[in-house]
């Protein structure tokens, strides 16, 4: 291939990747691709050079019905969740204000008088940003706050899992209470393991039978430094 | 095991047929991919479409990956980008509603990226040679999809002009980066 023939190839990928190739040229490049491994090479190339450039872009939690509409596209599950509400930013603003305020007012129930421990927090939220649990993270012991928001379960339960950030298989936590608090020691299977998140599942009563979840995940949730 | 070998286990596992790895891998990255696509689609709503028909094409072409396509995470923004870009076309989003993320920008300056080895670095290091209205160009159309029509109503330019500085710096930049 001489080189003017590489200059144009590497023109057109770039404007490819950039984006700023629309329309038709765009359908009409993506043909070219399939049949020539250069304009694929080049490709790859600016792709390399350029995402990076995004990696650094603030990460942003998506909403938790995500994943669980990805395992009912792919089949793994049969449950479809309620779609994700339409008009956004407002309305999560104001909301994850109100999370905040009630998250300013469960902290003091949260904590009793006594020597500070350090302690990490999370706040499960559904998909309209309403704070459903408050979980407090300390060295041994989880406490967990119910909120007025809860959707009250008959004959199922929620339950916590802990995320491991090396990958390993979700622990869980126990079961989620419906209303009021509840406290309890942390599993010894957690200690020493870093935590990438925090998750709720649908259970059957009494939790998970196989110590796996096996319903839908319904939340993901952080934890915060306090 | 480095993040990155991390995420080529759990690609390599999906490729199989593992979902538990998939799903891990969907936890570790996600978030950084919806970003990615908000960027572009400026709609939560439509940005979770991306983001899911993304991991569903993740999930059938998980054996397609190879290094030469950069590292996973490469990989993972492409097929989250191009979505976005297929989707920006029909939804017609309009550009006023932007709302620009500088983060990666203020991280130049912050010097967050401190070790020189890494690609970021050298990146970081080939976008601060570019004059500004060079990179703030390449920024709008990369991260925010721009088009250069749309790119001359926030930088007050003419057409022209933003079409050659884009060309010019994305040849400053590729001689950079692979000097």
């Amino acid at each position: 291939m001489n080189y003017l023939e590489q200059e144009r190839q590497d023109a057109l990928a770039v404007s490819y990747v950039l984006g700023s190739m629309r329309g038709k040229a765009r359908l009409r490049f993506q043909g070219l691709l399939m049949q020539h491994l250069s304009l694929r090479q080049a490709v790859w190339r600016w792709e390399r050079h350029l995402n990076p450039v995004v990696e650094q872009l603030k990460p942003v939690m998506p909403d938790a019905s995500v994943w669980q509409r990805i395992t009912v596209r792919l089949g793994w599950s049969a449950f479809e969740p309620a779609p994700a509400p339409r008009s956004y930013w407002k309305e999560t603003f104001a909301l994850a204000l109100a999370a905040c305020l009630a998250l300013v007012l469960l902290l003091p129930r949260l904590e009793p008088v006594g020597p500070q421990v350090p302690a990490q927090l999370a706040i499960v939220q559904n998909s309209q940003a309403q704070a459903l649990w408050v979980v407090k993270w300390e060295q041994q012991q989880l406490k967990v706050q119910a909120t007025a928001a809860v959707q009250p379960l008959t004959d199922a339960d929620y339950e916590l899992w802990m995320l491991p950030e090396n990958g390993q298989p979700p622990i869980s936590l126990g079961l989620l209470p419906q209303q009021a608090n509840t406290e309890r020691a942390l599993p010894p299977s957690v200690n020493g393991l870093k935590v990438a998140a925090l998750a709720v599942s649908l259970e059957p009563r009494g939790g998970s039978p196989t110590g796996q979840p096996t319903g839908p995940v319904l939340h993901t949730a952080q934890l915060i430094q306090l | 095991m480095t993040p990155q070998q991390q995420l080529l286990e759990w690609l390599r596992a999906s490729a199989q047929g593992d979902k538990t790895a998939f799903e891990s891998l969907y936890q570790a990255t996600s978030a950084k991919l919806f970003a990615v696509s908000l960027q572009l689609m400026r709609r939560r709503d439509w940005a979770e479409d991306v983001l899911q028909d993304a991991f569903i094409k993740i999930w059938h072409n998980a054996g397609d990956y190879h290094t030469e396509k950069g590292t996973v995470m490469t990989w993972m923004i492409s097929i989250t980008r191009y979505r976005a870009l297929d989707l920006l076309k029909s939804r017609k989003v309009k550009a006023e509603h932007i709302e620009l993320d500088e983060s990666w920008m203020e991280a130049l300056h912050t010097g967050e990226f401190t070790d020189p080895a890494t690609d970021k670095a050298r990146l970081e290091f080939c976008m601060e040679g570019l004059e500004s209205d060079h990179r703030q160009s390449i920024y709008l159309a990369f991260v925010n999809g721009l088009s250069h029509q749309e790119i001359t109503q926030y930088i007050s330019a003419p057409l022209g002009s933003i079409k050659s500085w884009i060309r010019r710096g994305l040849v400053k930049l590729k001689r950079c980066l692979e000097a």
